[in-house]
């Protein structure tokens, strides 16, 4: 899909490329740093250091950092990297810079699938199966999400293709409809299954372990792999379906495989730490005015960026009420909700 | 005996239609290189529909559509989109691109190069007289300067190659937002395209503009081309009546002697 049209050089609408990007590539090691050694019990950055290196003196700073913040931190990152690069494409596709990749069902769906689980699960036996580091809830999560935007996309798929408004409004139905079984569920569910459903449900990164980390890896590199491929489809589709056509980009094609690949990246990082709202809406948006809305940009950036902002806003969530841990979802939505509002208020021309 | 020269395009025995209703009836035409075709005819005539259906942006229709003597659905979408480019009338883009890289849009179907690219992308903004914004955010441009870089976009689409593959645009309504002096400047330029075989189909509302710069002028009434010809052939009162049910008068203009549409009281 990548073409060699170039990048119009001179305008001073946006910061530059270069040293953006620099910067961004910079501060994740920086943020990285500091959600390791930043939590419930605080280590100077030369016992993190020392720790991280597997050289630490004291053998509980070496544990705490090498079983608990290391894969938390990279975990963060990654589900960040997932949510941010995810959001761009999802507004891209929708035409609409304050969509959300939760529009086309998958959330809903993981929500229903995880509840499934703890609810089936938990009458089982405790729910403490697990394949390859992974929970069954987790598993549920995932299947959940895909069904759900498998049927999202066959309901506004005709032979005349797929159409995007019908999409989103596929997409709320669904999820009404997966949220009233979700109910249904915790309706009939003992105490104990409703707090996990709960729980699980804020979101979290608190599950995390080196074999999540491995899977957010492959996710991350199927996903930044893949949907860079699609930038100047992209581009293209901001004009216009027609117009794209007429640009010789294979409109139903790109449209396939982007679904695909936000269903894969959100499902993943939904099974991995839950529902994480407004990360995959804010930061695109974000970096959108800052570099600008070319996707051969603003896929890269904003998956650096919410690598930056997740473990960010999670150690804010393990630091704020210490030694209580909060779920970042809640975090990533009370700080992400204002800012939405001040978005929606706040849009430029956008007198339609 | 004459060569026959290949159309750029060929609509064949073309229908369409929407439910019940008919968008455009049995349309048979040909384009040539070198050729401005402007579609006249009232709101809902099926001007719109016509060119929809040319480009395959209609979900169904019958008949055939030819592009350079082979059938539009025989060619791949980046092939085909190297020789035609289509401005529908309204086009909406929500997302703060600087000009010039809109323009460059033009250019995806393309791989000539980014320097290639480049120029063209500023030689089709000089065309349209928008140069000077070429770094103003198309979010910030009004409605007419909007219209100005989407024509300025699909002029780069079809720029001049090297080679002389056949190049069809398609504009709907283009003057429609336009001034006086750019919508001059914007045919001056289709003009100068088309003298290096460029062929253009433009649905246009000013009778006096069809005449000075088509070199046919089709009537579309009904769905139908319901007269085809010379500016000085179909542009009469009789048709203008036909068509709008308004009485005019033809005069000449005092300085080029070009036909002006006066609109009787």
């Amino acid at each position: 899909m990548t073409t060699g049209v170039p990048l119009s050089p001179g305008g001073k609408n946006y910061a530059p490329v270069r040293p953006t990007f620099f910067v961004l590539a910079l501060l994740i090691p920086v943020v990285l740093l500091l959600a390791i050694a930043i939590g419930a019990v605080s280590l100077p950055v030369k016992d993190t250091l020392l720790a991280l290196f597997g050289a630490s003196s004291d053998a509980q700073t070496q544990a705490i950092v090498t079983r608990i913040r290391v894969p938390r931190a990279l975990l963060a990152a990654l589900v960040g990297a997932l949510l941010g690069i995810s959001g761009a494409a999802t507004q891209g596709l929708f035409r609409n810079p304050l969509a959300d990749p939760s529009l086309i069902g998958v959330t809903g769906g993981a929500v229903f699938g995880a509840s499934l689980a703890i609810v089936i699960g938990g009458s089982a036996m405790a729910g403490m199966v697990s394949f390859a580091g992974l929970s069954v809830v987790a598993f549920g999560a995932f299947l959940g999400g895909g069904l759900a935007v498998i049927l999202v996309y066959r309901l506004a798929t005709t032979v005349h293709g797929t159409s995007v408004t019908t999409m989103l409004l596929a997409g709320i139905a669904i999820t009404a409809l997966a949220g009233s079984f979700s109910n249904f569920l915790e309706f009939i569910a003992s105490n104990d299954m409703l707090r996990r459903i709960s729980l699980w449900k804020m979101g979290g990164l608190d599950g995390a372990t080196a074999a999540r980390v491995w899977i957010a890896v492959v996710a991350c590199m199927f996903t930044l792999g893949l949907l860079p491929r699609f930038a100047q489809a992209l581009n293209a589709l901001l004009l216009g379906e027609s117009e794209a056509r007429h640009l010789g980009i294979d409109v139903a094609r790109v449209k396939r495989g982007l679904i695909l690949l936000v269903a894969v990246a959100v499902g993943t990082s939904v099974a991995l730490a839950g529902t994480i709202a407004f990360v995959g809406l804010i930061v695109p948006h974000i970096m959108r005015l800052i570099i600008g809305p070319d996707h051969r940009r603003l896929l890269w950036a904003s998956a650096l960026a919410g690598a930056i902002l997740l473990p960010l806003a999670d150690t804010f969530a393990r630091v704020v009420l210490a030694p209580t841990e909060l779920p970042v979802g809640m975090i990533t939505a009370a700080i992400g909700a204002p800012f939405f509002i001040i978005l929606l208020r706040n849009r430029p021309d956008h007198g339609r | 005996m004459g060569v026959e020269i290949t159309p750029i395009l060929r609509l064949e025995n073309l229908s369409a239609q929407v439910q019940s209703t008919e968008l455009i009836r049995n349309v048979n035409l040909d384009i040539s290189a070198g050729e401005i075709v402007a579609l006249i005819g009232p709101n809902g005539a099926g001007k719109s529909s016509l060119l929809r259906a040319a480009v395959g942006d209609l979900d169904s229709f019958e008949g055939r559509v030819l592009f350079a003597d082979r059938d539009r659905t025989l060619y791949k979408p980046r092939e085909l989109a190297r020789h035609l480019a289509y401005l529908p009338q309204n086009s909406e883009l929500s997302f703060a691109f600087e000009s010039r890289e809109v323009v460059l849009m033009g250019r995806i179907p393309h791989s000539c190069g980014a320097r290639k690219d480049l120029q063209i992308a500023d030689e089709a903004l000089a065309m349209v007289d928008m140069s000077h914004h070429a770094h103003r955010l198309y979010t910030h441009l009004s409605g007419g300067e909007r219209q100005r870089v989407q024509l300025a976009r699909v002029l780069a689409q079809v720029w001049r190659g090297q080679d002389a593959t056949p190049r069809l645009l398609l504009l709907d309504e283009p003057c429609a937002s336009l001034d006086v002096a750019h919508t001059q400047a914007l045919m001056d330029g289709l003009r100068s395209l088309v003298s290096e075989g460029l062929a253009v189909v433009m649905v246009l509302h000013d009778f006096t503009l069809a005449a000075r710069h088509a070199t046919r002028v089709a009537a579309i009434h009904n769905g139908e081309i319901a007269a085809i010809g010379t500016a000085e052939q179909v542009i009469t009162p009789r048709t203008i009546k036909t068509l709008f049910g308004v009485d005019a008068s033809i005069v000449a203009h005092p300085k080029s002697g070009k036909t002006v549409v006066l609109v009787d009281d």
